[in-house]
């Protein structure tokens, strides 16, 4: 025993020497090369700036960076890397003819060939990394090095693929019929900012989305719908609230709202007793842009017969947006709803 | 010949449960360290500045309770306005303070008692009025003045009945949040295939920070031992242990600090229990129950980034009120959820969580207490191999150091958190000499706090006594 404590005391003295070492020079080094990385880094954004501010020729910016190259130390991966983002973020933050000359620029720097080493690379999240280095800069040209990934065993390089694939060919998305997982909110809030972003055209299939087996192409393809204005698919939208999944129903009675589907009023005053609190809530909300007379007296009898005050508060801002004067003779001494509508009426809340 | 048998016994024992607890150790940085990765590993996906301008997010109400915060709330609740978010309110509890707290904020805020529908999902001291504010520039905030519940717990219940969004974020209303913390911590919700309750993140420590108008200008490493200790802790509990723990989906501590959760979830679950004293876990404890006794698949999330800087205490005696509520508080809930324990309903919790809790945060004080006696007794009755004790002790010092420089290392490799090497030699000195000075403060207050629980103590709100930021002038 004493022997094996011996030998354990050595080893954890060696590992606790070695783990001190490295934490000092891992930040002598970043200290070191600080100085170092951050002025390379301004003659970067100078450059980078000046370039694209210019409205050069292309063949005078192949010039322009072929001597800039010499002024950096170009060889070294970090240089590349500074190089890279600051394209990406000049990508993101400049709009209009200024960017025409980005992809020009990442060529002639040599940044898709070091793109094309991330997407070879065996980790995943290395291959992700490329996509998004694609992906950021719209480049199109890449789009036939992520379409492999579409089929990957690994879930989120996938994703990725998929994704990124909808910045790189935004001209066709029919493709997104095929995505075979579900989407998170995360990854809508991502397609919905690229549609309104480039205003792709509307892919040929998107009748075929909505009667997907994947409950999130289906939620998508009524997004979509929405997006492009499709009235004409208003009835095949409504048909989708028979469907067994609650969030496709949600998003269905989200587009009666968004399409102001005049004609779903009834259809949703039906649908109301067979969903759960939140749907409820929403068909409310949609009722208070689509609704008529009739919603007035379904919302009464609502408000009667209801017991959940959140339902029954949404139910007064509605029956409030429709007919503001209603509660002047309605509901007298009903301390609950006077207080809700107390509430609705309050111009500060 | 008894004491000898007996100490055997003992011997055995702590030999066994040192072992498991070394062991357990380990395990616990293969995880962090893997959740660490792969935190790293998926962040280049989605943009945080898309999130921050869609109208699709979740709703997230900010709840920050207020007692006596007077000096000054106006510039906190400004900070908490100013994060970025599209969708979010700011829901400030005043606890029925005795200083100016509310008057300072219907000044500046232009605060008018509004005609509120109050639900009183989760029952607490009654609510006097709430307050919105006239001027648009405000209209995110909305101030719940009630009567003192003598708990932080019970002011935050009435702030989350008080919300109007799904998620709530809860944080102390002198806490500095990072500008995109509410994004940080919503993300998960909107990405995990599992239903997220809960997600926390990294807290650090602003003593020695320069704060303006509430907000952070300038992080300095703390100046005095017991801020700097506690950044040592602080550090290694967030980046070490919580990681590991939301890597295996179990995580029993989110903050009170900052924290955000499922508001349909707290309030199914009863919100934040009024009489206890470590209503954060408590409440993650209930969350956790509620979800297994449903059936329902869940997870709790944690963000390996600092992105909360609050002040902790700088003197002995504060920092000793504060770890004896601390305990008193861990052994409530391990006692109020004794039916958890190895109950197969409550899957890891009940097999794991719980006995870990158990094992490795409430016996340790005590047995290091029983060692140092029996230590005591052995140097006066029994002849001691004295290098074989060296070794053991130095030993247990080297693993509990080399935990310490693990999550330094990771810390300045990941985020730069500390300003130059000289920072860094310092943390060293202070982890090498943090279990002899410190750790004793610690064991005390925990043995007392256990002891407070025993007796049944009369407990308060905790507030903390403030000595203020460097704060800069206009």
């Amino acid at each position: 025993m004493p022997h094996l404590i011996h030998f354990i005391l050595i080893f954890l003295t060696l590992f606790f020497l070695i783990l001190i070492i490295l934490l000092i020079t891992n930040r002598w080094r970043y200290e070191s090369y600080k100085s170092r990385i951050k002025s390379t880094k301004t003659k970067i954004d100078v450059f980078l700036t000046s370039l694209l501010f210019s409205f050069s020729d292309e063949e005078t910016i192949i010039a322009d960076i072929k001597q800039f190259k010499k002024e950096i130390p170009f060889e070294k991966k970090w240089c590349k890397k500074i190089i890279l983002n600051e394209i990406i973020y000049l990508k993101q933050n400049l709009k209009g003819e200024i960017t025409d000359n980005i992809h020009l620029i990442y060529e002639q720097f040599g940044l898709f060939d070091y793109t094309l080493k991330f997407l070879s690379n065996k980790k995943w999240y290395v291959k992700s990394l490329g996509i998004y280095q694609l992906q950021t800069l719209e480049y199109t040209k890449g789009q036939s090095y992520v379409r492999p990934y579409l089929k990957h065993k690994n879930k989120i390089l996938v994703s990725n693929a998929y994704f990124g694939l909808i910045s790189l060919a935004s001209d066709n998305l029919d493709f997104l019929n095929d995505y075979p997982d579900s989407i998170s909110l995360k990854n809508e809030i991502k397609i919905m900012d690229i549609l309104h972003s480039k205003k792709p055209p509307i892919p040929n299939n998107l009748n075929e989305w909505i009667v997907s087996k994947n409950p999130s192409v289906v939620k998508l393809g009524i997004k979509f719908m929405v997006f492009y204005n499709c009235f004409n698919e208003t009835q095949l939208i409504l048909d989708l609230l028979q469907s067994d999944d609650e969030t496709i129903r949600h998003e269905v009675i989200v587009a009666v709202n968004d399409l102001i589907i005049i004609g779903a009023e009834q259809v949703l005053i039906d649908q109301f007793d067979n969903e759960q609190k939140a749907n409820r809530i929403e068909i409310l909300k949609s009722l208070c842009t689509i609704g008529t007379i009739k919603t007035e007296k379904f919302v009464h009898d609502l408000l009667i017969n209801s017991i959940d005050q959140d339902v029954k508060l949404q139910a007064v801002y509605t029956l409030n947006q429709l007919n503001p004067v209603y509660f002047e003779n309605a509901f007298e001494g009903n301390s609950e709803i006077t207080k809700m509508v107390k509430h609705v009426k309050d111009p500060y809340i | 010949m008894i004491f000898k048998e007996l100490l055997n016994y003992y011997e055995t024992f702590v030999a066994c449960f040192s072992l498991s607890y070394i062991l357990f150790y380990i395990f616990l940085a293969i995880l962090s360290y893997t959740a660490i990765k792969k935190h790293i590993n998926t962040k280049y996906f989605i943009h945080d500045d898309i999130l921050a301008k869609s109208n699709h997010v979740i709703g997230v109400s900010v709840v920050a309770p207020a007692f006596n915060e007077g000096a000054n709330v106006v510039y906190n609740v400004k900070s908490l306005l100013s994060l970025t978010y599209p969708k979010f309110e700011v829901v400030i509890v005043n606890d029925g303070s005795t200083d100016d707290t509310l008057e300072k904020l219907i000044n500046e805020f232009e605060l008018v008692k509004v005609d509120f529908f109050y639900q009183e999902k989760i029952e607490t001291r009654p609510v006097k009025s709430h307050y919105k504010s006239t001027n648009p520039l405000y209209s995110k905030l909305l101030v719940v003045d009630k009567e003192n519940g003598k708990s932080k717990a019970d002011a935050s219940n009435a702030g989350i009945n008080s919300t109007k969004y799904p998620l709530f974020l809860c944080t102390d209303v002198d806490c500095i949040l990072k500008g995109d913390t509410i994004i940080k911590l919503a993300k998960p919700f909107m990405e995990s295939e599992k239903r997220i309750i809960a997600t926390g993140a990294g807290i650090r420590i602003s003593n020695s920070c320069e704060v303006k108008d509430g907000f952070l200008v300038k992080v300095h490493f703390p100046s005095g031992w017991y801020p700097r200790f506690q950044e040592l802790e602080y550090v290694r509990a967030f980046l070490f242990g919580r990681m590991a723990w939301s890597q295996i989906n179990s995580l029993l501590l989110v903050s009170g600090g900052l924290g955000m959760f499922d508001k349909e979830v707290a309030i199914a679950a009863g919100g934040y229990w009024h009489k206890s004293l470590g209503e954060d876990m408590e409440l993650i404890t209930r969350m956790r129950k509620h979800m297994y006794e449903n059936n329902l698949d869940f997870a709790i999330k944690y963000i390996p980034e600092s992105l909360c800087w609050t002040e902790v205490p700088a003197t002995k005696t504060v920092l000793i009120t504060q770890r004896v509520r601390w305990a008193r508080g861990l052994i409530q809930t391990l006692y109020l959820h004794k039916n958890l324990f190895f109950n197969r309903k409550y899957g890891r919790t009940g097999f794991l969580i719980f006995p870990y809790f158990f094992a490795f945060e409430f016996l340790v004080p005590i047995l290091e207490f029983i060692g140092v006696i029996v230590l005591i007794l052995c140097f006066i009755f029994l002849d001691i191999n004295y290098t074989y004790f060296l070794y053991l002790t130095l030993t247990v010092y080297l693993f509990y150091l080399i935990i310490t420089i693990i999550s330094i290392f990771l810390d300045d490799r990941l985020y730069k958190n500390y300003a130059n090497i000289k920072e860094i030699a310092t943390l060293i000195l202070m982890a090498m000499i943090e279990p002899i000075f410190y750790h004793p403060v610690n064991v005390y207050a925990s043995l007392k706090g256990y002891l407070h629980f025993i007796r049944k103590k009369e407990q308060s709100w905790g507030n903390m006594q403030r000595i203020g930021f460097n704060t800069q002038k206009k």
